[in-house]
């Protein structure tokens, strides 16, 4: 399973759809989504359903589909808030999670670790205040 | 806003050692979130820049200690004594007949000090003699002199019953003036109290160690003012001697500790001590001791099987009586049947707060408690009493409650369904998550696990769900938490009907 962290990255996100489209762009590029298309609308539609906010500045929008050709975790840390991930929330920091419908155990198993590793109130401190360097050790 | 609130809300803090929510307030001291603000707001005006609750968003409130303990010390250094209520002038003129009874005092330095008329003293004296006479205690008034007679062991009971609080500060306050004597007081007793626990190897729990407390504190102060007035015709009567035979080890301890009081008030105390001691000794719980069922006495084993029968004859408790619960609870019936005899009362300062969280079992507990007073020809069995009690059966019920069965939910079934579970595993320690499940086949595993009780979700439910639900954030908030714990204590509540 890929562990990516795109630090500030430098494409120009202005809101939720453009963050949407350059990470599945960045995915696509490396490889882990086939259907770039297919995995916004699910992520889009998992959004819907409920928020997932567990920060005030931290998301963890996810997703399992047949789009999905290898499961991982990106850290994203933008340059700038977004306004429109959530009403009345500035979010700038991101844990997508990618699952394709067949996945390995042993992936699943990781990213149930990486779940609970997450609960931690000091980890989630980190996940949303942390260095990029303080990340690293716990990604 | 009375002053009820304020000292409410503080004794409920003073419990807590961790922030109480807003919410979790108003409902223990049935008043709106709003009064709970205004309250603590009140309250720290007192202190403007130490505050004595603290709040924080999200989170409550939190006392600090250190801030309240100098806020009510400093309160109490500027009390004057024109200001006090007809309640405090009556307690104060109390603690100072009390503690130095049988002396007699004038009355004009008695009430002197309060400036009240001649009418207030009639009427003061007259309220005393009626609280006094439950204690066989005579207000006596000749020419213009004042003075309680009555038995030794009868002054201490008035003593420990209308002046000492369950609060060791207040009580070393309450007494003596001289600071460097009341300390030195102090600091012998709890040496004393360090040699009984060394000598029973075993700590002796609250409330019990402040009973033992106040007793030797009581006892030095009454030998400190009217020690030669304290008649020393008090002699062991057989069946007291007998008593002390049959429980040599505590015998010994108690003459041990006498004998250290004998030397550091320079006196010689009447043997009677001893057995006051003792008495004490007995009747409270020590906690080292593994109890076999065997070596508890007939008479123990009968009233508690009896208190758990009468208890669990009731529907709602039926399934509580086991053997933990027996062993447990005869440990401190042992003591408790001690203090009946010896007329010895504790206080219970979580009365309230069990009244509060178990009133149906304590209300069953108190009638099984009176039950037992007829049938065992005991002497009544306080509400104190009861409280202490009814903790036991409440332990017990919490015990053997069946763990909560949830099922929890997300869109995949692992992303914040696997961080909520982790979170709730972290707060909940009495939910069994069953199964994490992908929101598309929630029908699907429902139908399978019939066991489980709550579905909570992060996302939203289909409306054909037909077991109970709740959908919280990812973040599961101080609010989702507050949710969680109100679905749990409904489906609890709907478990204990059925």
């Amino acid at each position: 399973m890929k562990k990516i962290i795109l630090w500030e990255p430098s494409f120009t996100v202005l809101n939720k759809a453009s963050l949407l489209e350059a990470i599945t762009d960045y995915l696509v590029k490396h490889g882990l989504i086939k259907d770039q298309k297919e995995a916004i609308i699910a992520i889009n539609k998992r959004e819907i359903l409920g928020s997932t906010l567990i920060a005030p500045n931290l998301a963890i929008p996810h997703l399992k589909s047949y789009a999905i050709r290898e499961a991982a975790l990106i850290f994203v840390k933008l340059q700038n808030t977004l306004t429109d991930w959530q009403k009345d929330s500035q979010v700038e920091r991101f844990i997508f999670t990618i699952v394709p419908e067949k996945c390995p155990v042993a992936d699943l198993k990781m990213l149930k670790y990486f779940y609970i590793k997450l609960a931690d109130d000091k980890k989630m401190e980190i996940f949303s205040h942390g260095s990029q360097k303080e990340i690293q050790k716990i990604l | 806003m009375t002053i009820e609130y304020r000292q409410a809300l503080i004794n409920y803090l003073l419990k807590h050692r961790d922030f109480s929510s807003g919410s979790e307030l108003s409902a223990v001291l049935n008043v709106s979130i709003k009064t709970i603000s205004r309250t603590a707001k009140r309250i720290n005006s007192q202190s403007v820049n130490r505050p004595i609750i603290e709040s924080k968003k999200g989170r409550g409130y939190r006392l600090n200690y250190q801030n309240y303990l100098e806020q009510s010390t400093q309160v109490k250094k500027f009390v004057n004594v024109s200001h006090l209520t007809s309640v405090e002038r009556r307690a104060a003129i109390l603690k100072r007949l009390l503690v130095a009874a049988p002396q007699k005092h004038q009355l004009s330095s008695v009430f002197g000090k309060f400036y009240v008329s001649d009418s207030v003293i009639s009427s003061d004296l007259k309220i005393l003699r009626k609280m006094l006479h439950k204690y066989n205690l005579q207000l006596k008034r000749r020419n213009e002199y004042i003075w309680i007679e009555g038995k030794e062991t009868e002054i201490r009971r008035a003593i420990n019953d209308l002046l000492v609080t369950d609060d060791v500060i207040s009580i070393s306050h309450f007494l003596q003036s001289n600071q460097l004597i009341q300390q030195q007081d102090v600091s012998f007793v709890m040496r004393q109290l360090r040699l009984i626990e060394e000598q029973m190897n075993s700590e002796i729990p609250y409330p019990y160690n402040v009973n033992l407390f106040s007793h030797l504190y009581i006892l030095i102060e009454r030998y400190h003012n009217v020690g030669s007035l304290i008649g020393k015709k008090f002699e062991l009567q057989l069946d007291e001697k007998a008593k002390l035979r049959q429980h040599s080890k505590e015998t010994k301890l108690c003459k041990e500790v006498i004998c250290n009081l004998n030397t550091y008030l320079n006196t010689q105390l009447p043997k009677i001590e001893i057995y006051y001691l003792y008495q004490y000794l007995t009747s409270s719980r020590v906690d080292n001791i593994r109890i076999d069922r065997n070596e508890i006495s007939k008479q123990v084993r009968e009233i508690t099987n009896c208190l758990i029968k009468k208890v669990t004859e009731n529907q709602q408790y039926m399934h509580i009586n086991n053997q933990k619960l027996f062993t447990s609870l005869a440990k401190h019936m042992k003591p408790l049947l001690n203090r009946l005899t010896n007329n010895i009362k504790v206080k219970n300062n979580l009365l309230e707060q069990i009244k509060l969280e178990y009133p149906r079992l304590f209300e069953v507990v108190k009638n099984a408690s009176a039950y037992l007073t007829k049938k065992y020809l005991l002497n009544p069995i306080d509400e104190n009493e009861v409280g202490f009690i009814t903790v036991y059966f409440a332990q017990a019920a919490e015990n053997m409650r069946p763990p909560i069965n949830i099922m929890v939910v997300c869109t995949t079934g692992f992303g914040t369904a696997q961080l909520l579970r982790a979170k709730i595993e972290k707060r909940f320690s009495e939910l069994n998550i069953v199964k994490l499940v992908a929101g598309r086949v929630l029908n699907v595993e429902v139908e399978k696990h019939p066991e489980v009780d709550l579905v909570v979700s992060t996302i939203k439910l289909p409306s054909n769900i037909e077991i109970p639900n709740l959908v919280v954030s990812a973040m599961f908030t101080m609010k989702d938490q507050e949710c969680l714990e109100q679905e749990v204590d409904h489906i609890r509540r709907e478990m204990m009907t059925q």
